[in-house]
């Protein structure tokens, strides 16, 4: 093979291109050439040249060795003239120019790897490559012919079959259905009872049970149309939507976050789940939903709100999963491109597109050309860029254009913006002197001059100077947030202030400008009640973060110089650290002549050079207010005082924010085209760096349509793709769509590969059923609402889930639909469930779930160095919503979600159609242990208490709540029997007075953890 | 065999006396007997997924324990002397350093030499750092591998690499792959260990392959009985009584509901999964009840010092999982991404390493385990030649991370002793010589278990899958 050095080999990731089967292989190059050569020459070849090859390369490059390294095969003509990912191993006639002479040469490539071969062989070689590398071999590989690839072909109209029993069919679905179960001599179930029918169509719909109320409207609802009011009921619930769409981001990798440790903050990500909850509740045609979310940024808009609405929908091309700290840029953007592809691939085609990044499909018809056509179109849309410093990228944000608001609404927001911030000044002006007299809560970093200034003259003006920057003493995570600075106060003799100014210059995060000094000024007036003193603090005291550093402090009256201090004279205290980006060394404990407060803890100094110095300011606190311990009584009265400002405070501090942020532009996560769109040229192998021809963009060269979809210099491509993606004559896009409904609701799809479709998937079970599906989603317009309502008004839908004696002999995996399946809740379904049963399900919807208004919820300061993590404390707002609510992070669900990855939740990043189903020990110990299934077996108890008072009517509401139907006698009995044997083991062991509430808890624990629960039939 | 607790009167005593290994094992068992359900249809005859499997070719090594340093341990300190990094200590860079990795604290930096004495150990006079005194003793059952190579300088990407062989994708971790590949020797017990992992369940999970294969997590190897090893393991807040009381209601609920379905394979399933989930709450805290272990036993892993003593537990560990035929036993140490104050930070935490993994060591000598046992120590990736200080001038200097070349060792199952493979230049900084990259780490390791690397696959959304994607070369230089 051709091996490339090591050091490129760390390019070619290529993780997709595991193959080792050559066994079938699809061709695209031409036919074999026709070759003559002389019977000497050919002699030659076969009794000479193939047993060199056959000992030598074989091992590695054949296909009886099943190994084509470097993509070069050499057991046949075509293997070589076609060649490796380096082109053509051989050159007829030319052996200076065949990279297989150069390779056994040792010449750049080294080939075999192990040991050079002796010098005879290599001449050899050398000769028949000479003499025009006769070689009478054919290919052993065999072509698959595309025609014959079921998915390919175009979708077909039957007639509705004819069945036997005429009777049973409602809906053309059950002709199909029941012609294959009497082709086999089978029967359909029986139809489903009321209760199990009601409880199996409202976790398929909703992903919740029903409530008594609905149990009860049921069954006493004997129309016609009871069922199908029911359906509709459920199809125009919002939590039709909830539970539909998260189908939807087990193919998209949704999550709330990022990186890979799973915790990047991602503040926009919950608009684009917002998006897809809304477009399942109104019932969004599907090919529309496609279009927006692949290129709504290029769809025409009737208002602002349709136009924030299609930004945001490319958040499915935005969200992820990215390695934004991958190192290595290119690769990075290689990556983004190929999961874009592959999840595209996947989700609408069931094909594996990917397999074609670094060599032609092998089982598939996907040219590596494909591939790359497709790859032109995602390298030319934007979706991570890199402005370094850092290795971190970032995802592309984009600002939403406003909604519009009544002018009043405006105007009354700024108003009171202005008050606030008022307020807030005044409060923080009467706080710092205050603080000053609290033995305990000095701040560590207040420097006040120890003598007072003749600076106070009454209506005189006078000018204060200083220069300031911010900084930090060592750490790059130490940047400053817009609400540190300096704040210089003249204080009174008695301590009161005269005249206060802060400075506050914005965010610095590791950009070397905001570390120059500015030179401030203000100008106060004089009110004659005595001299005054200087103090420097931090704005923000007490929050432990640095203010800024000060230097020249100057006071005059109008030419003339009244106070200068230039810190020049300073003692410095020994070397802390260095700022990063000044190099200037920061020193600690600072003793400076004249000052108060100087050489406490933090007192830092800015060793500017050659002796001159400037001190940081600091906001720490020895500590906190509320541990100070006053001693006066008029410590008391500042003390209670004190604390009461800064209560004050922090709310009008959050108030500010949200006012504040309601002006901040919002962004969504989403993607636009690059500048000047381009074609990708195929990256050999898949290695970034090993370019080939350049490819026009466009779709799968397998799939062909009538209509042109040209893509035009000037866009990404999105766009048409989205289209090709939804044209009529695309056969693979509906069919896959409908498949993944059915799958959802039968619980295996017609196809249960429903991710992939090709070569080595499986066929349709009813193959004329998934065209006639097709067919009608399209004609419905793409409705999943019409769809899902088709399929469950099916009497397929609606037959009991029993056993039958012919069914699993016939048919042990149940494909030819026999029966309803059983099915395990999904995750969510089984936490959503629990806290609807117990009564503790929060109803509120939408928003951001990240609760970033909690203390400590950000983490770092955000940058590219160190990107600001998600603290990981859900709100008690968002903590008992429906799973879908619910902050995700990019990595398996833990912690309080931890329920989820228990019971078979995807990975965020991986794109899973078909949820594994297991079942482990783990689950069991989940379901006994856990203090989350507890906690809601208890607020179950409370729950029925409160609700009945006697008992056997409390049992009977439990089995209604939480399985849906009415309890039977003997489990009545069972369950009160159990009460009784549980409150009197407990008895025994326990002082507690409330034992029968506690044996309800025990109870109710019980049925949330069995199959009665855990199960719809 | 280790003695049960001979104070329990436990009717499954016999039982536990006569397995394997004496500890907790049918608790363990437990875990094995998970099934994977739903679509996986017509058990009956199917054998367990973990019934050993044959392997490609005879295997060398019948078992691994991988000893993971977590964080990057300096190979320049450790393993690697670099003379002409010495000589030049506190000079400037003879090398660029590319604009990527003039990350912070690296705005002065300059070549500092090791930070630790180096001797030469063993008849092999392999030459490393006296902080590591006890693992010495065994170099000649070393193998180490100063060319090793990771395609990034980020912990949590390498560290998948490491555990996966893919920086991006959902893959499983290679002992979910060993799992898969030969199953179990003892049927009592999960064919993947893994003691205290810390974060990222990725790096111990099986991704595509049956959930089975997922690692085994043992949360606590301390003492406390307050402390379940396993999660969930227990409810503190209600008696045995109550608790068997519950499971036999729930049990009663699901048998009632099974007769009148007939039957139901993922319904069984979980009335199984709730038996063993019981029987695990009573028999696994004997798992990490050491207290059968002799006391010269506890001192050769250093357990009760306060150094060594959590880390040689989770050593200890590992050789009685081994022992008792565990494939993949992993044991993690955390703390050597030492940014700054290398000198100081690396001391102790060798201290912490040092005696338990030559205890452990010394243990499968002893016992004969060496031979089928492959131990791998090392981290995902290595320190740089250069200096880092990160909290300014003042502060004792560190090193930064480095993938383009690091050491790792390996030793026992069917590698050469006392040999060095590859090296780096002459400052340590990159893998010049006898290259090995994670991925032929991996293959290594799978030859030594006897699988072909490039024949161990599953497929998965339409193709084959394996450990080592499209990479990775057996490291023949190194086998015995």
């Amino acid at each position: 093979m051709m091996t490339q050095p090591r050091g490129d080999r760390s390019f070619m990731i290529s993780h997709r291109a595991t193959v080792l089967l050559l066994s079938v292989v699809f061709l695209t190059c031409a036919a074999t050439e026709v070759v003559s050569a002389d019977r000497e020459d050919v002699e030659f070849f076969e009794q000479q040249i193939v047993p060199i090859l056959k000992r030598r390369c074989f091992e590695c490059h054949s296909h009886e060795s099943g190994k084509a390294k470097g993509g070069l095969v050499l057991d046949s003509r075509i293997g070589w003239t076609k060649g490796g990912s380096e082109g053509p191993a051989v050159v007829p006639g030319k052996p200076n120019e065949s990279l297989l002479i150069e390779a056994v040469r040792y010449d750049g490539y080294e080939m075999p790897p192990s040991k050079k071969l002796p010098d005879s062989e290599i001449s050899l070689l050398e000769k028949w490559v000479a003499i025009g590398a006769p070689d009478t071999r054919k290919s052993s590989e065999r072509q698959i012919d595309p025609e014959k690839l079921w998915a390919l072909q175009p979708i077909r109209r039957s007639e509705t079959p004819e069945v036997a029993d005429k009777n049973w069919p409602w809906d053309a679905i059950d002709s199909f259905v029941l012609a294959r179960l009497e082709s086999k001599g089978l029967t359909p179930a029986e139809d489903a009872d009321r209760y199990k029918l009601l409880r199996r169509v409202t976790f398929d719909l909703t992903g919740l049970p029903p409530t008594p109320d609905e149990i009860e409207a049921f069954i006493n609802d004997r129309s016609e149309r009871a069922f199908e009011n029911v359906v509709d009921r459920l199809l125009e619930s919002q939590a039709f939507g909830d539970h539909w769409a998260r189908h939807w981001f087990d193919l998209s990798c949704y999550a709330d976050l990022a990186g890979i440790n799973g915790g990047v903050l991602v503040r926009d990500a919950w608009r684009y789940r917002d998006y897809v909850i809304a477009a399942f509740n109104s019932d969004k045609p599907l090919n529309l939903f496609i279009h927006e979310q692949i290129a709504g940024d290029q769809l025409p808009f009737e208002n602002i709100e349709q136009q924030r609405e299609l930004i945001i929908a490319t958040g499915y091309l935005a969200i992820g999963p990215w390695v934004l700290q991958n190192y290595i840029k290119g690769q990075m953007d290689a990556d983004v491109v190929d999961h874009q592809i592959d999840r595209i691939g996947r989700t609408f085609l069931g094909q594996t597109i990917s397999c074609a990044r670094c060599h032609d499909h092998k089982f598939d018809p996907i040219p590596t050309r494909d591939y790359y056509a497709l790859a032109g179109i995602f390298r030319s849309t934007l979706t991570t860029s890199y402005d370094g410093p850092g290795v971190w990228s970032q995802v592309t944000h984009i600002t939403l254009p406003k909604m519009e608001e009544e002018p009043g609404e405006l105007a009354s927001r700024g108003k009171l913006l202005v008050d606030l911030t008022a307020r807030r000044k005044q409060l923080e002006v009467e706080l710092a002197p205050l603080l000053l007299q609290i033995p305990g809560t000095l701040d560590a970093n207040v420097l006040t001059l120890t003598a007072g200034i003749a600076a106070n003259e009454n209506g005189k003006t006078y000018d204060v100077s200083f220069e300031s920057a911010p900084t930090v003493w060592g750490r790059v995570a130490q940047a400053t947030s817009s609400s540190d600075g300096v704040q210089v106060d003249l204080l009174r003799d008695d301590g009161s202030v005269l005249a206060g100014f802060r400075h506050q210059p914005g965010a610095w995060s590791a950009t070397k400008i905001a570390q120059r000094l500015h030179a401030i000024q203000f100008t106060y007036t004089g009110d004659g009640s005595g001299q005054v003193r200087v103090r420097l603090t931090s704005a923000t005291p007490g929050s432990g973060r640095f203010g800024g550093a000060v230097d020249n402090v100057v006071i005059r009256e109008s030419d003339r110089g009244v106070f200068e201090e230039t810190f020049d004279r300073l003692l410095p205290g020994p070397i802390k650290g260095q700022q990063p980006h000044t190099g200037l060394s920061v020193l600690a404990r600072a003793t400076i002549p004249e000052w108060d407060g100087a050489g406490i803890n933090h007192s830092h100094a800015v060793d500017l050079g050659k002796g001159n110095y400037a001190i940081q300011v600091f906001g720490g606190r020895t500590r906190s207010l509320t541990a100070a311990k006053p001693v006066t009584a008029a410590q008391r009265q500042t003390h209670s005082r004190a604390l009461a400002i800064e209560d004050e405070l922090r709310n009008l501090t959050s108030k500010i924010d949200k006012l504040a942020q309601h002006d901040t532009p919002e962004t969504a996560l989403a993607v636009r085209d690059i500048a000047s769109p381009n074609d990708s040229p195929i990256y050999k192998r898949g290695d970034f760096q090993s370019r080939g021809d350049v490819v026009p963009r466009g779709f799968l060269s397998a799939v062909s349509v009538s209509s042109r979809y040209d893509i035009s210099a000037e866009e990404s491509g999105r766009l048409q793709l989205a289209k090709w993606l939804t044209d009529s004559e695309n056969p693979l896009t509906p069919r896959i769509l409908v498949n993944r409904i059915w799958h959802h609701l039968f619980g295996q799809g017609l196809v249960r590969t429903v991710d992939y479709v090709g070569v080595h998937g499986e066929t349709p079970s009813h193959p004329e059923l998934l065209d006639f599906l097709a067919l009608r989603l399209q004609e419905d317009r793409w409705s999943l609402r019409k769809t899902v309502r088709r399929l469950v008004m099916s009497r397929t839908y609606q037959m009991a889930s029993t056993h039958s004696v012919d069914g699993p002999a016939v048919d042990p995996d149940n494909r030819l639909l026999w029966r309803m399946p059983r099915r395990r809740l999904t995750a969510e379904s089984i936490r959503d469930a629990m806290l609807a049963v117990s009564g503790e399900l929060d109803p509120g919807r939408g928003g951001s779930p990240l609760g970033l208004e909690l203390k400590d919820n950000i983490r770092g300061a955000g940058g590219n160095v160190n990107p600001a993590m998600w603290g990981n404390k859900i709100a008690d707002y968002i903590k008992n919503r429906r799973s879908i609510y619910l902050p995700l992070r990019r990595e398996r669900p833990a912690g309080e979600l931890e329920i989820l990855s228990t019971f078979d939740f995807p990975h965020p990043s991986e794109i899973v159609g078909a949820r594994p189903e297991t079942t482990v020990a783990t689950q069991a110990l989940f379901l006994m242990n856990s203090p989350f299934v507890k906690h809601q077996a208890s607020k179950l108890a409370e729950r029925l208490e409160n609700e009945e008072a006697n008992e056997r009517a409390r049992v009977r509401r439990l089995y209604l709540l939480a399985v849906s139907r009415p309890a039977e006698l003997n489990e009545i009995n069972t369950a009160l029997t159990f009460l009784d044997h549980c409150s009197r083991d407990m008895a025994s062991k326990s002082s507690d007075k409330d034992l029968r509430a506690r044996a309800w808890t025990q109870l109710c624990h019980a049925v949330l953890a069995s199959n009665n629960f855990l199960f719809r039939e | 065999m280790n003695s049960f607790d001979s104070q329990k009167n436990n009717s499954r005593r016999s039982f536990l006396q006569s397995s394997a290994c004496g500890f907790g094992s049918l608790a363990l068992n437990a875990l094995i007997q998970q099934q994977a359900a739903g679509r996986q249809a017509s058990p009956t005859s199917s054998p367990s997924p973990l019934a050993a499997k044959q392997t490609h070719f005879p295997a060398r090594a019948k078992r691994i324990v991988f000893l993971f340093m977590q964080g990057g341990p300096s190979q320049i300190d450790l393993f690697d002397y670099k003379p002409e990094l010495a000589r030049r200590s506190g000079k400037v860079l003879p090398y660029n350093l590319p604009e990527i990795e003039a990350t912070v604290g690296l705005e002065n930096t300059r070549l500092l030499g090791p930070t630790s004495e180096f001797w030469h150990q063993g008849e092999c006079g392999l030459y490393m750092s006296n902080l590591l005194p006890y693992t010495a003793r065994h170099a000649d059952n070393l193998c180490i591998l100063r060319g090793m190579q990771a395609d990034s300088p980020n912990h949590p990407v390498a560290i998948r690499q490491l555990h996966t062989g893919n920086i991006l994708d959902v893959v499983p971790s290679m002992g979910a792959w060993l799992s898969y590949g030969l199953g179990t020797e003892n049927q009592q017990l999960p064919s993947y260990i893994t003691i205290i992992p810390g974060e990222g369940e990725r790096n111990f999970g099986s991704a595509f392959l049956p959930a089975i294969h997922q690692g085994t997590a043992i949360q606590h190897v301390g003492s406390s009985p307050d402390k379940a090893p396993i999660r969930h393991l227990t409810d503190s807040s209600i008696s045995k009584d109550v608790q068997r009381r519950r499971i036999d209601l729930i049990q009663s609920m699901n048998r009632r509901q099974l007769n009148r379905l007939e039957t139901d394979q993922q319904m069984e399933g979980v009335i199984e999964s709730f038996e063993l989930a019981f029987r695990m709450q009573t028999e696994t805290p004997g798992l990490v009840d050491l207290s059968s272990e002799s006391k010269s036993t506890l001192d050769l892993y250093g357990i009760g010092d306060s150094a060594t003593d959590t880390f040689g537990r989770q050593c200890l560990l590992a050789r009685r999982f081994a022992e008792a035929g565990v494939r993949f036993v992993q044991v993690s140490l955390n703390g050597w991404d030492h940014h700054g104050k290398i000198a100081e930070g690396l001391r102790k935490e060798c201290l912490t390493c040092d005696k338990p993994v030559a205890g452990l060591l010394t243990d499968l000598k002893a016992r004969g385990l060496l031979e089928d046992t492959l131990v791998v120590w090392g981290g995902e990736f290595g320190r740089t030649p250069h200096t880092q200080q990160n909290n300014g001038a003042s502060q004792a200097p560190g090193r930064e991370h480095n993938h383009h070349g690091f050491t790792m060792w390996m030793a026992g199952g069917g590698v050469k002793g006392g040999m060095t493979h590859g090296s780096t230049d002459h400052f340590g900084y990159h893998a010049v010589d006898g290259k090995v990259h994670i991925n032929d780490l991996h293959a290594t390791m799978l030859h030594l278990m006897g699988l072909d690397h490039e024949r161990l696959t599953f497929e998965h959304h339409g193709r084959p899958f394996r450990l080592t994607d499209v990479a990775g070369n057996v490291v023949n230089e190194v086998l015995a």
